[in-house]
């Protein structure tokens, strides 16, 4: 008999080892992140192991052999020798040692420890066996057995209860003492063990029952466990169903997102048993003051982290079932959902069980929470938020109030309790990544752009700006006196403009926080520089900046403290291409991406493998101490974000599907570089007004400025289409259209309809796209047909040489008024965004691309829609005589521009309340001699729906065509192709260029 | 304002013939003025040599550099050491060779001095400066040495630099240690060691395009290991003169 009692034992032992094996192997793996261009095993790190030897950093065998010495909960060295063996192992043992282990784990776990435990407390377990020999062995079997006779006594009480039974023991102060008093432990103590055991028992082995049914009649022996773990299991998912009911679809996101979430934190709960233990201590000391409440909330709190962990477990083991017995298809997700359920459950009842955390359950109730981002210009941003949404909702919604497209570049920083900042992943739910009820935020430059020329957008080259000035404010980004004043100039020029003795007196730039230490010598020296940017436009200044900024030495360096294998204190910087290891502020290595094999952290220990180069033909291995776990995955999580964001086409597919994957899940879920690029080359919509901190008296716009995009074409086809412009006074001289001019067409519906809760919504929005676009072309085709073969020096005949949409703010109609009054703000941005400046005429990174992708194109031209609302503002085309010799030089033309206007009586969205714009979109086509230019906005106007559809035909070609004839034509074109629309306003406008004389 | 005159800036380093610093028997080391400070843009950090010989060099090369308007940074930890010859500026960043002469304090030094640029170090290269077996042969071009220690340092300087460099490797380290100047602004010229000094590194030398060379023979200041590079300082200043 005790023989097989100790065969028993030892079974247990090996399992317990095997499964504290397969969570090694989980942490470890969960921080691995492959580089993509290589070969990838896990089993691989062995080898590299014993190879590993480089002159930096930590060798990995040392590391190990340290940690192992250090931490209580580790095993890795064995563990990973025999890894395989003990997985092998439990696949090889006989059906009922493959149960045993399963049940054995409820037992010895409150054997050692009074707190329902958690996987590592597993694994704690398991090397306290270990080191505590046979002695104990038989002891802990012995109070096991007590157990099992008692096993039936409880049956499965609410779980509430075993929240509220009074505390029975005290004084345990650790581990060992628990382990001692087990034996003598009360009656209803040992009831509220066991039930948690069944417990744990059901989390863990919730998709196994119904193989222990059938195993059932084969060891009667064991019946007498497995019934609570069955009862607990009923009683469990009979709580669980409202639950379930009530979460509906709810349940399954949140399934996916607890399975993500624990495989991540494997090694988070591996990391600070020591902490832990403290933890529970506490708990446990708490116990002995019959508080009801606090104990409550004890509970509480352990039993969140539970349920994630139980998963977690639970998941792991199931994988090892996959071995042992493949799970059948039907059987897996309902496992999952009653995991699910439970984990749910779970945490409604620390929601109820939580007094202290008042926030939390008010806004649990409205499933709202507040956010609040501070934003780049030093405002902040409020909004209420979904309690489930993820992150990308957040940001998305942060994005949306910035108006800013290009968005990838940034992202959402949020600190934790020690004050560290992460960011926040946009594919989890944002309550999965804090804890904490105030969400704070912070809106941040994640990602700085190598070359911010590039960027798209002035707003984006703005708030990059913004960036950086308090990088360089609080010294993240150092710079010399000279290069600061240089700065400081720029965002001068930019915040205050030109600089003139009448506005500008005395030391003005104290207002500004400039530098880190910002001297009267540094003021004086950027006022001086100030003087000399005289004419730079806003954008122009901003634009300086950032070329002079990027140019820094730790511009876009993401800084991590660290310590080497010596213990010297070095810094760990991510950038854009590599890691770059500094000390003191001197760079003594570097690792291109290319160079990185892999990146991985295991506990506080972060390592890269480098690829073997010219010299030395291993690869190495170099691991560097971080300060705790969490900063290692952190610097680890910052590492495969930036190499996916810059060294990378698209970002690696976030592996699914698979019950049991090694490796972590977390992967960059943004766009690339490359696709954000490709994305901001589609933008296509006017220049959002860029607020200023220091809003300037915007130069009166006058009713009759015109500004003429000129759209360039450089020999050859390759388009530098860019955006010169000049602003040129238009006469508004009552002239007739005559050659050669250009005409703009305004179509508007008669009358204004009701609008309906679901009318001009955004579920129509692609098709409508779409439809019009095919309308557009077909309308361009078509005019191509009519028209006479026009003298034309392109090369390609009559067709569609490209169209372009764009969506502005195609909103639902469901919106509060807070909306609509900020859509109506950003419609006035719109309005006012043509006084924002461009920059002066450079080629255009799209365009490049788009030409050289279809060499015999003619050029592309800058299509500009005009303002969404009709203001006085005219947007006007003017083409540019096309031949040899005019690339880049639009400012030479003196233009003479002649604009019409007529107006339908009826028509009148100038004065009256103003609209709110609900929609607006841009279609652009192209044919052989015109361009048209369809602008379909959408308004709603004291409560009609208004859909307004502007085109613009700019006619070009020489003076003996005919323009009134094509201008006839467009616009029977435009009614035929409107029914039922009216035309209330034509402007024609028409331009010659006169050559500069002499 | 962008790139281009960026790079003038750091580039276009005429070569302005460094004001004659006032005779003295008592500097045995005088003619290296090179080790003394390190200038870049307008800012100069005067340098703490490790001899104290030459301690006092320093301070008779101050009012020059006065003169010169610069603005004058000095070294004042007395743990820091730090030659001049120990500095390569690439025009992008920094490099500082550790040897007996410069310690990594030093090169902390002019790390803040200098703080737009990347500062480097390479180490161990025993009593040897760094530019005594490469230096800078144009915008972008390395000059260094074929001897085991220099392309030791090379293949550091690559490692840890995230521009490129185009190399030239000469058969002499002696030879690799040569002056880049741009004469009134334009062309590309070079001042090295002449072919009677080594001949074959002068071969290496005429394989660039579009150089001027000027070969210069240094057989006197060979005696005590001088370098050609030792006896400038470069400055990017018009001379008011």
């Amino acid at each position: 008999m005790e023989k097989c009692v100790n065969g028993y034992f030892f079974a247990y032992f090996i399992c317990y080892l095997a499964y504290f094996l397969f969570f090694v192997l989980l942490s470890d793996a969960s921080c691995v992140f492959q580089l993509a261009t290589m070969t990838s095993e896990i089993t691989e790190k062995d080898k590299v192991i014993q190879d590993g030897s480089n002159a930096e950093g930590t060798v990995v065998k040392d590391a190990d052999t340290s940690e192992s010495k250090a931490s209580p909960g580790t095993l890795t060295e064995t563990g990973r020798s025999t890894g395989t063996t003990g997985r092998g192992l439990s696949r090889l043992l006989p059906s009922w040692m493959r149960r045993s282990k399963h049940s054995s784990k409820p037992e010895t776990v409150p054997l050692t420890k009074e707190q329902p435990g958690s996987t590592e407390d597993v694994a704690e377990d398991a090397v306290l066996l270990k080191t505590d020999g046979p002695d104990d062995v038989s002891a802990g079997e012995k109070a096991e057995k007590e157990k099992c006779a008692r096993v039936d006594l409880p049956g499965a009480a609410p779980v509430k209860s075993k929240v509220e039974e009074p505390p029975t023991m005290g004084g345990e102060g650790s581990e060992q003492d628990s382990k001692d008093t087990e034996k003598t432990a009360s009656h209803s103590s040992e009831t509220r063990i066991q039930k948690r055991g069944s417990w744990r028992e059901y989390k863990l082995w919730g998709r196994k029952t119904k193989e222990k049914d059938k195993e059932k009649n084969e060891d009667k022996e064991e019946t007498t466990e497995e019934k609570p773990a069955l009862e607990a299991k009923m009683d469990v998912q009979e709580v669980g169903k409202e639950e379930k009911r009530a979460q509906g679809l709810d349940l399954r996101k949140l399934i996916d997102d607890d399975l993500i979430e624990i495989i991540d934190d494997v090694s988070d709960s591996e990391e600070k048993p020591g902490e832990q233990e403290r933890d529970e201590d506490k708990g446990i000391k708490d116990q002995v003051n019959p508080t009801g409440e606090k104990e409550a909330s004890e509970h509480a709190k352990e039993e969140t982290e539970q349920p994630a962990e139980k998963e977690q477990a639970g998941d792991a083991t199931s994988g090892q079932g996959v071995e042992a017995r493949e799970p059948t298809p039907a059987e897996t997700p309902k496992g999952k959902q009653d995991e699910g359920s439970t984990a749910e459950q779970k945490k409604e009842g620390k929601e109820k069980q939580m007094p202290g955390r008042v926030a939390r359950s008010v806004s649990r109730r409205s499933r709202h929470v507040s956010c609040k981002v501070a934003l780049l210009d030093g405002t902040s941003f409020e909004c209420l938020l979904e309690k489930n949404a993820c992150g990308q909702a957040l940001f998305d919604l942060v994005c949306q109030h910035v108006n800013i497209l290009e968005k990838d570049y940034f992202g959402l920083l949020h600190k934790d309790e020690a004050g560290h900042k992460n960011w926040l992943d946009p594919a989890k739910e944002v309550k999965k990544q804090l804890l904490n009820p105030p969400w704070l935020f912070s809106f941040n430059v994640k990602f700085y752009p190598l070359d911010p020329a590039q960027l798209t957008e002035n707003l984006t080259r703005y708030l990059l700006c913004l960036q950086l000035r308090d990088d360089v404010t609080r010294g993240r980004l150092p710079c010399s006196f000279v290069t600061l004043a240089l700065l400081a100039s720029y965002t001068l020029q930019a915040e205050l403009g030109d600089w003139s003795p009448q506005e500008f007196e005395g030391n003005y730039a104290t207002a500004f926080r400039l530098a880190p230490n910002q001297t009267h010598e540094l003021e004086e020296r950027a006022m001086e520089l100030h003087r000399t940017h005289r004419g730079q436009k806003p954008a122009e200044a901003d634009f300086h900046f950032l070329e002079n900024a990027k140019k820094l030495s730790m511009y876009g360096v993401d800084l991590h403290h660290a310590k080497d294998s010596e213990g010297t204190d070095i810094m760990l910087g991510v950038c854009a291409n590599g890691l770059l290891v500094y000390r003191d502020r001197l760079r003594i290595n570097r690792f291109a991406w290319p160079k990185i094999l892999k990146i991985s952290y295991r506990r506080s220990h972060f390592y890269i493998k480098i690829r073997p180069g010219e010299f030395e033909h291993v690869e190495s291995t170099i691991g560097f101490k971080l300060p705790s776990h969490r900063a290692a995955k952190r610097l680890w999580k910052v590492c495969v974000e930036h190499h996916t964001f810059f060294r990378m086409v698209e970002p690696e597919k976030i592996p699914r599907g698979r019950l049991l994957s090694l490796g972590s899940r977390f992967r960059f879920s943004g766009r690339t570089q490359a696709q954000t690029r490709e994305a901001s080359a589609r933008i296509d919509r006017p220049a959002p007004l860029v607020r200023r901190a220091s809003a300037r008296v915007q130069p009166s716009m006058a009713g009759s400025t015109v500004r003429t995009y000129t759209a360039m074409s450089s020999d050859g086809g390759a388009a530098t289409a860019s955006r010169a412009f000049n602003t040129a006074r238009a006469a508004q001289a009552p002239a007739m259209p005559t050659s050669d001019g250009e005409d703009d067409v305004f179509l508007t519906p008669p009358l204004p309809r009701r609008s309906g809760p679901g009318e001009g919504k955004a579920t129509s929005e692609d098709q409508t796209d779409s439809s019009k676009t095919d309308s557009s072309s077909s309308d361009s085709e078509s005019g191509a047909e009519h028209e006479p073969p026009r003298v034309q020096m392109r090369n390609i005949e009559g067709e569609n040489i490209y169209i372009r949409h764009s969506k502005l703010m195609l909103e639902g109609l469901d919106k509060t008024d807070e909306d609509m009054a900020r859509r109506k703000d950003s419609l006035s941005q719109l309005k006012r965004s043509f006084m924002e400046d461009t920059l002066p005429p450079r080629p255009n990174e799209w365009d490049k691309r788009l030409s050289v992708g279809s060499p015999g194109r003619p050029s592309p031209r800058i299509s500009m829609h005009g303002s969404p609302l009709q203001s006085p503002l005219n947007f006007s085309f003017r083409e540019a005589p096309e031949g040899a010799g005019q690339s880049g030089n639009g400012e030479a033309m003196t233009t003479e521009a002649l604009t019409v206007t007529y107006q339908a009586p009826q028509a009148d969205s100038e004065d009256g309340e103003p609209d709110v714009l609900m929609s607006a979109q841009t279609i652009t086509s192209e044919s052989v001699s015109s361009t048209t230019t369809t602008h379909i906005t959408k308004t709603v106007k004291g409560g009609f729906s208004e859909t307004r559809i502007q085109k613009k035909i700019v006619i070009s070609g020489d003076s003996d065509t005919d323009h009134d004839q094509a201008l006839v034509q467009a616009l029977h074109e435009a009614t035929v192709q409107h029914p039922g629309m009216a035309i209330t306003r034509v402007v024609v406008h028409k331009e010659t260029d006169v050559p500069a004389s002499d | 304002m962008n790139n281009q005159l960026a790079l003038a800036l750091t580039f276009v380093k005429p070569a302005v013939p460094h004001q004659p610093v006032p005779a003295d028997d008592s500097f045995p080391d005088s003619v290296f003025v090179e080790d003394l400070a390190v200038v870049c843009g307008d800012t100069v950090l005067v340098t703490r040599p490790s001899a104290l010989s030459r301690r006092g060099e320093v301070s008779a090369i101050l009012p020059v550099l006065e003169e010169l308007k610069l603005r004058i940074v000095e070294m004042k930890d007395e743990t820091a050491m730090l030659e001049g010859g120990d500095v390569l500026f690439t025009g992008r960043e920094f490099f500082v060779g550790l040897s007996q002469r410069t310690n990594q304090r030093g090169a902390e030094i002019l790390a803040d001095t200098f703080k737009d640029f990347a500062v480097s170090t390479v180490p161990g290269n025993g009593s040897l400066h760094l530019k005594s077996f490469c230096s800078m042969g144009g915008p972008d071009l390395l000059v260094i040495g074929s001897s085991e220690h220099a392309q030791k340092a090379l293949r550091t300087m690559q490692q840890l630099t995230d521009h490129h460099y185009d190399k030239l490797t000469v058969p002499d380290d002696c030879a690799a240690n040569c002056l880049f100047v741009r004469p009134g602004g334009k062309g590309h010229a070079l001042v090295l060691r002449s072919a009677e000094d080594y001949p074959e590194s002068i071969k290496a030398f005429e394989k660039l395009k579009d150089y001027t060379l000027i070969p210069t023979s240094m057989s006197e200041l060979n005696k005590v290991n001088g370098m050609l590079t030792c006896c400038s300082i470069l400055v990017n200043r018009k001379l008011d003169v």
